[in-house]
């Protein structure tokens, strides 16, 4: 990992390989939005924010990203979401090429919990949801 | 074959020694105070000796890890206490994890859900080498189980 950090939650457990139905996500991490420190921290975490259990996967794929593939990421993510009872999700898909038709079906996800971003590494361009979540995340993710 | 692995956790040696001193300093404050201030190189000396030594054996008795593999199965002794053995087979994935204290472990999850860390850190292990290790035990178990 290169470049600056910002915090977005307190991510204590991660896997690799992560299966999910039929789909296997390069990496998974998960974590909450309350972080555990000792007295101060903790007391103004707990004033200040909210105890979400949050995730982010990973998706890469030396493959072209199309319709097909996103319609099995993006349920299974949400199915996951639910599983393990995570209020915020990220999911970033990594290929080396990037259908424009999938570029719009993510722009267009409008689940307010996922943040759904694309980067094609054949461009660098990164195409994120319009959701508040996937607009903050355009932010942090460097290409 | 079998690997063994076990480290001086300093932390736990510590702590058993403070257990021991803690009463032989108590005593001190119940003995006349002359023969205390006459001999309190002497207590210090020999309260700091009696402190390490059976506090060794106590570290060793409760507190020492010891982390056991091979192709198959895994065990994890704490001191002379406590054992659990486990099957690479009874677990399929794996994750590294933080303890809510801030340290790395290796947590195995079974199928039905159920979990179990391996203390990779007070093992003084590097929890992103052990990792590939253990998914390559975890998937050849796994391969084994099917055959």
């Amino acid at each position: 990992m290169k470049g600056k950090a910002r915090w977005l939650a307190n991510f204590n457990e991660s896997f690799e390989n992560y299966r999910v139905n039929d789909v296997t996500f390069d990496i998974f991490i998960h974590g909450n939005t309350r972080v555990k420190g000792f007295l101060l921290s903790r007391f103004f975490s707990y004033i200040a924010n909210p105890a979400y259990e949050v995730g982010c996967y990973l998706y890469a794929s030396e493959r072209r990203l199309n319709r097909s593939i996103l319609r099995k990421i993006v349920p299974t993510t949400k199915s996951s979401m639910d599983a393990n009872e995570m209020k915020w999700c990220w999911l970033i898909m990594i290929a080396d090429q990037i259908d424009n038709e999938v570029k719009d079906l993510i722009e267009k996800i409008s689940d307010r919990g996922l943040a759904a971003i694309a980067v094609e590494t054949h461009t660098g361009m990164i195409t994120n949801s319009k959701n508040f979540l996937g607009r903050q995340a355009r932010k942090f993710v460097k290409v | 074959m079998e690997q063994v692995v076990q480290r001086v956790s300093y932390t736990g040696l510590l702590k058993a020694c403070f257990i021991v001193f803690l009463p032989q300093l108590a005593l001190t404050f119940f003995a006349p105070s002359e023969f205390v201030i006459q001999y309190r190189f002497v207590i210090v000396a020999v309260n700091l000796i009696v402190s390490g030594a059976l506090g060794w054996k106590l570290y060793k008795h409760y507190y020492h890890l010891v982390f056991t593999y091979d192709e198959d199965k895994f065990s994890l002794r704490k001191g002379t206490v406590e054992e659990r053995s486990y099957s690479w087979a009874d677990f399929e994935k794996l994750s590294i994890a933080s303890s809510d204290y801030g340290e790395f472990v290796i947590r195995l999850y079974t199928r039905d859900g159920g979990k179990m860390d391996i203390p990779v850190e007070k093992l003084k292990l590097d929890p992103f080498t052990l990792r590939p290790e253990v998914n390559r035990l975890l998937a050849r178990a796994s391969q084994a189980s099917m055959r």
